[in-house]
């Protein structure tokens, strides 16, 4: 099916003339060259036109061709000099066929990869001929990114979708599977997703976890576990939502692997009938041994508030689960300047090549940015806090670790759901508003 | 695996070989039970891509995401709608082919009608996208907005306040002649033609001596003096880089500079000068004067240059009458046909746009909503007296849309903000 949509789109993208190439903007990273998906270019009459995942951007306007058109730019980290008004902008001789070159100044420690959801994500450079092998998954926004290794390859799953068909997607969970690892290693722009998606009989994006009421159910805390006979389980959280997040059930689901859906195995909140549970594991777990050498799986949002011993038997059984106590520290994170942050939204892991936990998270109260942090325990202290990534008037949340990387990777793979949600923004980004955003921190930018 | 492999990659590289692009389909959009093309509508995918129709009501659909998928169109239009779904969303699915061509209906929920844009670039940008209206040029604005318009001799003058250019550059009260006896359609397209004036090498060179001011004019018209000769006089305003009004004063058009030259100092604040549009009017048994209207009467003035200038108690101010919903901007102008004046303005609620009826000038006034254009504005709508014949019922008035005022969040409208768009009123 998948080698069935490539063929069509190729067959297609050779179909009827029309006319020649667009004017070909490629935006690179001024530093190493590496293309930059993500710049915003908006002409003064409000045509936004914005650089794929290869960072090229096709302007087809015929009406700005012979013309001497003044773009801004938002870069969203990356940046061009501002000009004599004040803001950041580029003038460009726009020409059918032509093509120019924009070097953004990167301004951001971490630097982006790309766009590993939503549709087009090489939509300018197929205006050219180019990537046209691949292929959109068939959704086109989806958010709060869940990843974990389940046999020998990667389970991904997503809270809603949005489909090209209609206002209104998927609330009931997608999920996919990819090679593991999904990227390559010391991967580099323009990157692109081997989804294999969980799709229903006519090859459309389906959901994967019936809903226990009314409204969308999602699914976090997803940690595969294996049990005493060593036979591999994908576990997670479900909530059931009503109006604004206002989770009113939840439980425990396993991953049918057969049946390709989440099977509810208990239910633990219920908040009509006044059942609310101390704690749930739905936050992102991740993996600690303590100092007698047991295992745990950690939760928190990064900082972790319960554990479990780290075995499918423990997560199912409720009365081994433990509230952790800070003995009265704070969690926060420490910043080089000295202040201190709240955390919205984050993971942690364990780097051997840092020889620290390190931490990313969304702060509180700025959503659309990073930070980095690191300890040498779960608990603490986090210090060297440092914003890593900005997303002008825009909310960048649920921030996971692509932690199947590795210890030893030099650097850290992260993303989260590049959205207009809780921000005044009138301009949604186009195509890239509510999809999933990859970043690449490395350790020795860090200096 | 490996034949199919091997096959795959000599239909890339043929592919990635193809100069071509896949031509586009044409989305026509038009209005239920007339038929006629329905320019400047703004649709909204579900990964946010806005496409608005040009003056001939098509959107050409051609990115490689969209051609060949199904794909939602929620409707963003301004007086022109889609009954809700069940869900309550309004729109149309479509799946354009290649090459192909679909049309939509759409209901038109307000009594005007969209004629079409009359300023900026790109007013056939999609048409041209497919192929058509090869022979339409552009003049090289992006933005042109706050218009003024006067009859001059066998022309009309056309005054705008503001041009922004596609390099950025900002010019202000640049002007540009038609023939008066081109009148506007009285259904879509409209097709601009506005000529350069004459002695200018284009149409974007400030008609203001000071051309570095940011200036704006108004009042504009032609006024005789005692001897009989014509002048083309304008209140001007100078503005601040905060857009606080610097100072106000007379102006007139000299001939022989081709510019619009300050007369006197400026006293007063800028209400209380001779601005807005300028209507004639003579009550039985009375002197003809000048109505300043903005959009009601605000200034009386009698119908001589003299006048005009020599200000003071020459300058009658007029009371503003009480109007449902509140007047911030337009103009007004008699209908002979439906035996009324007729005023078309912005209401307070910035993106409101009201018409008001009465058999004086002076009022009472009856007034009802025409449309609603939400979050943005409808900025000073200007009536077309000129095209006003003895027959006519219907008034065709032109506006700025814009994201200056309105409520709530305003976004982008693709090529259309900051530009004219003309709307022609049927009057009961």
């Amino acid at each position: 099916m998948k080698l069935g949509r490539t063929l069509s789109a190729i067959v297609f993208a050779c179909a009827a003339a029309a006319s020649a190439a667009p004017f070909r903007i490629s935006v690179v990273d001024a530093e190493n060259g590496w293309p930059v998906p993500l710049v915003q270019f908006t002409t003064l009459d409000g045509q936004v036109f914005v650089s794929d995942n290869a960072g090229v951007v096709g302007v087809d306007s015929p009406e700005l061709y012979g013309r001497r058109v003044r773009f801004s730019v938002e870069g969203h980290g990356y940046d061009v000099p501002k000009d004599h008004s004040g803001e950041k902008a580029v003038v460009l001789d726009v020409r059918q066929g032509g093509r120019a070159l924009v070097k953004m100044n990167r301004a951001i420690l971490a630097k982006r990869l790309g766009r590993i959801g939503g549709t087009g994500l090489f939509v300018e450079s197929r205006k050219f001929g180019e990537h046209l092998d691949k292929v959109d998954q068939g959704e086109v926004g989806r958010d709060s990114v869940q990843c974990r290794q389940f046999g020998d390859r990667l389970f991904w799953l997503w809270g809603d979708t949005s489909m090209q068909h209609y206002a209104i997607g998927i609330f009931n969970t997608t999920a996919a599977y990819t090679p593991n690892p999904a990227f390559p290693r010391d991967p580099k722009p323009p990157v692109y997703p081997p989804y294999d998606q969980v799709r229903d009989e006519k090859g459309v994006v389906r959901g994967v976890i019936k809903a226990q009421g009314s409204g969308p159910i999602w699914v976090f805390g997803l940690i595969d576990l294996k049990d005493r006979s060593g036979k591999d389980h994908l576990g997670g959280t479900w909530s059931q939502i009503r109006g604004f997040c206002d989770a009113y059930k939840n439980g425990l689901c396993e991953w049918n692997a057969g049946e390709k859906r989440f099977d509810v195995t208990l239910q633990m909140m219920d908040k009509d009938n006044k059942i609310f549970p101390e704690f749930f594991p739905d936050n992102n777990p991740v993996r600690w041994t303590d100092p007698k050498g047991k295992k745990w799986l950690l939760y928190g949002f990064p900082f972790p508030h319960h554990r479990i011993p780290d075995s499918y038997e423990a997560w199912r059984d409720t009365n081994t689960w433990e509230k952790i106590d800070w003995g009265g520290r704070e969690k926060v994170a420490k910043m080089t300047d000295g202040s201190r942050i709240e955390s919205a939204s984050g993971q942690m892991m364990w780097s051997a090549a840092r020889k620290k936990w390190v931490g990313i998270c969304q702060r509180k109260l700025d959503f659309g940015s990073l930070v980095y942090m690191e300890a040498d325990s779960p608990f603490g202290p986090w210090t060297n806090g440092r914003q890593i990534v900005r997303h002008e008037n825009y909310t960048f949340y649920n921030p996971v670790i692509h932690v199947e990387c590795g210890a030893e990777a030099p650097y850290i793979l992260f993303e989260a759901t590049y959205t207009d949600a809780f921000v005044n923004n009138p301009n949604p980004t186009p195509r890239y508003n509510y999809t999933q955003m990859l970043y690449r921190l490395d350790f020795k930018d860090l200096k | 695996m490996m034949n199919l492999t091997a096959t795959l990659a000599a239909v890339i590289g043929l592919a990635a070989n193809c100069a071509d692009l896949p031509a586009p389909c044409g989305l026509s959009i038009v209005e239920k039970g007339s038929g006629r093309i329905v320019p400047a509508l703004m649709f909204n995918t579900s990964f946010a891509v806005r496409c608005v129709t040009d003056n001939d009501g098509v959107i050409a659909l051609g990115a490689p995401d969209i051609l060949g998928k199904d794909t939602w169109f929620g409707i963003e239009g301004y007086g022109y709608e889609l009954k809700k779904d069940f869900i309550g969303n309004a729109g149309f699915g479509v799946k354009p082919k290649p090459g192909g061509s679909e049309r939509r209906e759409v209901d038109r929920e307000m009594k005007a009608v969209c004629l079409g844009r009359l300023t900026g670039s790109g007013i056939f940008a999609e048409s041209q996208k497919l192929g058509r209206r090869a022979e339409w040029r552009e003049l090289g604005d992006m933005r042109r907005y706050d218009v003024q318009c006067v009859p001059l001799g066998s022309r009309i003058l056309w005054i705008w306040n503001r041009a922004v250019m596609a390099d950025g550059r900002t010019v202000c009260a640049v002007g540009a002649a038609t023939d008066a006896s081109a009148l506007p359609p009285p259904e879509p397209p409209v097709v601009p033609s506005y000529k350069v004036m004459s002695g200018e090498a284009d149409m974007f060179t400030s008609l203001f001596e000071k051309p570095d001011w940011t200036v704006s004019l108004s009042g504009v018209t032609v006024l005789r003096d005692s001897a009989g000769k014509q002048h083309l006089v304008a209140v001007y305003t100078r503005y601040g880089d905060d857009g606080k009004a610097l100072s106000t004063g007379l102006c007139e058009f000299v001939k022989s500079r081709r510019r619009f030259c300050m007369l006197k100092a400026a006293s007063g604040e800028r209400d209380d000068f001779p601005v807005g549009h300028a209507v004639r009017y003579a009550a039985a048994g009375a002197k003809p004067v000048v109505l300043f209207c903005d959009p009601f009467p605000r200034i009386e003035v009698p119908d001589s240059y003299e006048a005009w200038r020599a200000g003071g108690s020459a300058w009658k101010k007029l009371p503003q009458p009480e109007v449902e919903s509140g007047a911030l901007s337009g103009s007004m102008a008699y209908v002979p046909g439906a035996g009324k004046w007729v005023a078309v303005y912005q209401a307070k609620k910035p993106g409101e746009l009201w018409c008001a009826k009465s058999d004086s000038p002076y009022g009472p006034w009856t007034s009802e909503k025409i449309v609603s254009f939400g979050s943005h504005a409808f900025e000073n709508p200007v009536i077309h007296a000129y095209a006003l014949k003895p027959e006519s019922r219907s008034v065709y008035f032109e506006g700025t849309l814009t994201n200056r005022g309105g409520e709530g969040k305003r976004g982008y409208v693709p090529r259309i903000l900051d530009n004219q768009l003309l709307y022609r009123l049927d009057i009961e």
